[in-house]
């Protein structure tokens, strides 16, 4: 009997990868290697498809920011810095590299209603 | 505490005697006052959980879910009211005198069950010493039960072919007789000879219309059941039941008939034409009505009827859901909430009994809730923060700490949970089949079968839907899919608790001794080869059952051998043919185990065998399975030191092996140790020894021969229902230090012993 329910088991887990892959490929390919992702021609695509989605976790949405920043898309970093900072708030470093990205894509005003002293902006404009 | 006294009864001798005088208190009033305190304090703290439950951490996002969670909760919270209410106060029973001359009919009610099984509750019934008529009522009709009466010179009474419950062909007996009072047992249920003697006193009380007593099923090492020989502790859902709620009920006046092991008063039947048909639990519904019209009912908390009949996972089921239903059925019949004539405390616990059949679905919830978490990443909780972990910790802690006190330590969590997931099925199906309508039969059956898998599918379908969602949740966690690690960290743990739990329920369905036709009985007796050139070798029993017993014998014997055994339970041996059916590994010291198989040719045989089991095994193993819990021994056993109360002991080793003792007269028997300690050893003995007499011991193990002379220093008449099975417990010194030395040398004991 518990070598049946094993086996049926070890089936429905089997299946259950499937479905999981199936619905969540995209997550699963963004979990590739960083060299893998952002050689992925199907990136962008699967990213904004993740961005989507209202619960992500932290570790993906850096993964978004970071390789879409070595890819050059800057739309696609915008819009996971700024889920970063909308559910981290607090945190500095992200609040930093969403205002530098604002600035590079030349959005200077939007990038200084983050924290300006602390981006050095001040400095600048004098 | 008694309702009022139906103006019809009375039908013996009016005397002053009054059964409630009988319920005696067996705590000090400062013991019982802690008790309620915590009780009370318990239900508080859960109470004020509930509040904040409701009011702070319910999931608007996830309503439906996080009610459901909610709502088992308050169940969880009526349920433990209505069972602290109950055992509110314990009391017990002083025992009056029978009044002689009460004309008593006996009726065993069977079914399907084995003859051989019942055979002996018949034979028990016709030995019980107060003169009455034993009557065997047949709902299955059967040739061979019929023969059986007439073999053992009882009367029979066959039922009606079409009838589906107990009470019909009950009835039919009740009909043809006349006794003032009715002893009513199930096949399996074997009386002990004293039993009209210790119950019939109560009929001495006019209002008195119900004395029941508790059915002791032994069936060690089940769902049901476990035990710890060597603690001495014994853990068994029926025991919280059979100490302490229906003593608590019997206080409140609400026992209830349980259909077997019980004593009626015919006088209260009559208006009602015996026990009630229409539903299929007839023993709730007749004790129910008794008690709206007034009867007085007595519970009797002494073990004078045993069972030994192994009930496998199917038999179980088809047991606990007939009770199910006939519960939920007796709703429709007699309303608890309006019934007339009930007083508050018979209506409380008579909801208390048919809450406990719901208990499916708050379980239900608890197993579904961690599966929906992991798979949905919602949680029923709003605020899964700080404060909840301290409230919910600390409700946890109230609930551990208030049952443990409240069970007197017999409620163990581990065993508790298993046995109610294991009901969520048929608690299930109860409503299900009461609804629809759809009857079943209203006796369970008695015989163990092989294996049914699909009993546990529910169970099995759990296991496969926690497995699955503690592989999605951890998926989606690796993948970043779920970003909450807390709610699935703490749903994964949850889930994993309901796991280990649910194995447990499929787990021990499935064992060996679920499977068994018979009870194996933890009994050391001698046992003598007759055929085999021994050379003053002896055997002993490991463990003994009606079919047959684990034999432990200095060396191996050949599997398929044919041998003559004398066993030497009680004063005298019994003989009969076995065969060795298999040979284990060597499992004390060097001595070999071996399963024996009894071929016994008459029933001569099956009979003193039962006998002996019957009136010395079971109430042996019963006083020694006393101890409630470890942790409340030896705290009472260290608190005993420091009062001075408690004398020190040496430390003991138990070892049962088989052993001659002689007397300087010329006597020998047979013998088995119990333990071994610095100074001496103890032997459950046949003969009695006066204490000061000097005995010699002679043990004969695979490790060497031991002999020496000993001194009785003690001696305990152990419990045994019959004189004719009575056991001594001697407690003997040796004062020979060399002799000491060579017997920690033959049984390989640690010198600090």
């Amino acid at each position: 009997m518990t070598r049946r329910l094993l086996m049926v088991l070890s089936v429905f887990i089997l299946v259950e990868f499937a479905v999981f892959y199936w619905r969540h490929h995209d997550m699963v390919r963004l979990s590739l290697s960083r060299e893998t992702v952002i050689g992925d021609p199907g990136f962008s695509r699967e990213a904004a498809s993740v961005l989507a989605n209202d619960h992500i976790s932290r570790r993906v949405l850096d993964r978004i920011a970071d390789v879409a920043e070595a890819r050059g898309e800057q739309s696609l970093q915008i819009q996971a810095l700024e889920r970063i900072v909308s559910e981290f708030p607090q945190d500095p470093v992200a609040r930093i590299r969403l205002a530098q990205a604002l600035r590079e894509a030349g959005r200077i005003e939007e990038a200084e209603r983050l924290d300006p002293s602390e981006l050095g902006f001040e400095k600048e404009k004098g | 505490m008694s309702g009022k006294v139906p103006s019809s009864c009375g039908s013996q001798p009016s005397s002053q005697f009054d059964a409630d005088g009988t319920l005696v208190t067996i705590e000090p009033p400062a013991r019982r006052a802690y008790r309620k305190a915590v009780a009370l304090a318990g239900l508080a703290v859960y109470a004020g959980y509930l509040a904040y439950r409701g009011l702070y951490t319910l999931n608007p996002d996830a309503l439906a879910f996080s009610l459901a969670v909610y709502v088992a909760e308050v169940h969880g919270f009526l349920f433990l009211a209505l069972f602290y209410f109950q055992i509110w106060e314990v009391r017990q029973r002083t025992v009056p005198p029978a009044p002689p001359g009460f004309p008593v009919d006996v009726f065993i009610t069977t079914l399907d069950e084995d003859v051989d099984l019942l055979r002996q509750t018949v034979r028990a019934a016709l030995r019980m010493r107060y003169p009455h008529r034993t009557l065997v009522v047949d709902t299955g009709r059967r040739a061979e039960v019929s023969a059986l009466c007439d073999e053992l010179g009882c009367e029979y009474v066959a039922g009606s072919a079409d009838e589906q419950t107990k009470a019909g062909p009950w009835n039919d007996a009740f009909g043809r007789t006349s006794g003032a009072v009715i002893a009513v047992f199930d096949a399996e249920h074997v009386p002990r000879a004293d039993f009209l003697d210790r119950t019939l006193g109560y009929f001495a009380d006019p209002a008195v219309g119900l004395v029941q007593v508790p059915q002791r099923r032994l069936h060690p090492d089940s769902l049901r059941e476990r035990v710890d020989w060597r603690q001495r502790c014994i853990y068994a859902q029926h025991e919280v039941i059979r100490n302490l709620v229906m003593p608590g009920r019997d206080y409140w006046n609400a026992s209830t008939l349980c259909g077997s092991a019980a004593v009626l008063r015919r006088e209260a039947l009559v208006p009602h034409g015996g026990l009630f048909s229409g539903t299929i639990a007839g023993d709730l519904h007749t004790s129910l009505v008794l008690q709206a019209d007034g009867w007085t009912s007595v519970y009797l908390n002494e073990l004078l009827v045993t069972s030994s009949v192994p009930i496998d996972v199917s038999n179980d089921r088809a047991d606990r859901l007939r009770h199910a239903e006939g519960s939920l059925a007796i709703f429709r019949h007699v309303n608890p909430f309006t019934r007339r004539g009930l007083t508050f405390a018979q209506r409380v616990c008579s909801i208390a009994s048919m809450l406990q059949w719901t208990t499916c679905f708050p379980k239900l919830v608890f197993c579904l809730a961690p599966p929906l978490v992991l798979f949905s990443g919602r949680l029923p909780i709003a605020h899964l923060d700080r404060t909840f972990v301290a409230v919910f910790v600390a409700h946890l802690l109230s609930l551990a700490v208030s049952g443990k006190v409240l069970t007197r330590g017999r409620s163990l969590l581990w065993m508790d949970e298993p046995f109610y997931l294991s009901n969520i099925p048929l608690l299930l199906e109860a409503p299900v089949r009461f609804a629809s309508g759809t009857r079943r039969s209203g006796i369970a059956g008695k015989r163990n079968g092989d294996y049914d898998g699909r009993a546990m599918w529910l169970h099995h379908a759990l296991i496969g839907c926690t497995v699955t969602a503690l592989v999605w949740g951890a998926l989606g966690l690796a993948f970043g899919v779920n970003a909450d690690l807390a709610g699935t960290g703490l749903a994964g743990l949850w889930a994993l608790h309901n796991l280990v739990l649910l194995a447990i329920v499929v787990s021990s369905a499935g064992r060996t001794p679920e499977q068994r036709q018979a009870v194996r009985f933890h009994v050391t007796t001698p046992v003598e080869l007759l055929d085999v050139p021994a050379n003053g070798w002896l055997g002993v029993t490991a463990d003994l059952a009606e079919t047959g017993c684990t034999l432990l014998w200095p060396r191996g014997l050949p599997i398929g051998a044919r041998l003559k055994l004398r066993l030497h339970l009680g004063a005298q041996p019994l003989d009969c043919d076995g065969e060795v059916v298999s040979v284990s590994a060597r499992v004390q010291g060097d001595w070999v185990g071996h399963a024996i198989r009894f071929r016994f040719d008459c029933k001569t045989g099956v009979d003193r065998l039962a006998d002996a089991l019957y009136n010395l095994t079971v109430p042996e193993a019963s006083t020694r399975l006393t101890e409630t819990s470890r942790l409340i021994r030896a705290a009472r056993t260290a608190l005993g030191r420091i009062a001075g109360v408690t004398r020190f002991r040496a430390p003991r080793y138990e070892a049962h092996l088989p052993i001659r003792v002689q007397t300087r007269g010329g006597n020998e028997w047979l013998a088995t140790t119990r333990d071994f300690s610095r100074g001496g050893l103890s032997v459950i003995s046949p003969s009695a020894v006066d204490p000061g007499r000097v005995v010699r011991v002679i043990l004969r193990s695979p490790e060497g021969e031991w002999s020496s002379l000993a001194t009785v220093v003690r001696r305990t008449a152990l419990p045994a229902a019959d004189e004719h099975f009575r056991m001594w417990l001697l407690g003997l010194r040796v004062d020979l230090e060399t002799d000491l030395v060579r017997l920690r040398h033959i049984l390989s004991v640690e010198p600090a012993l």
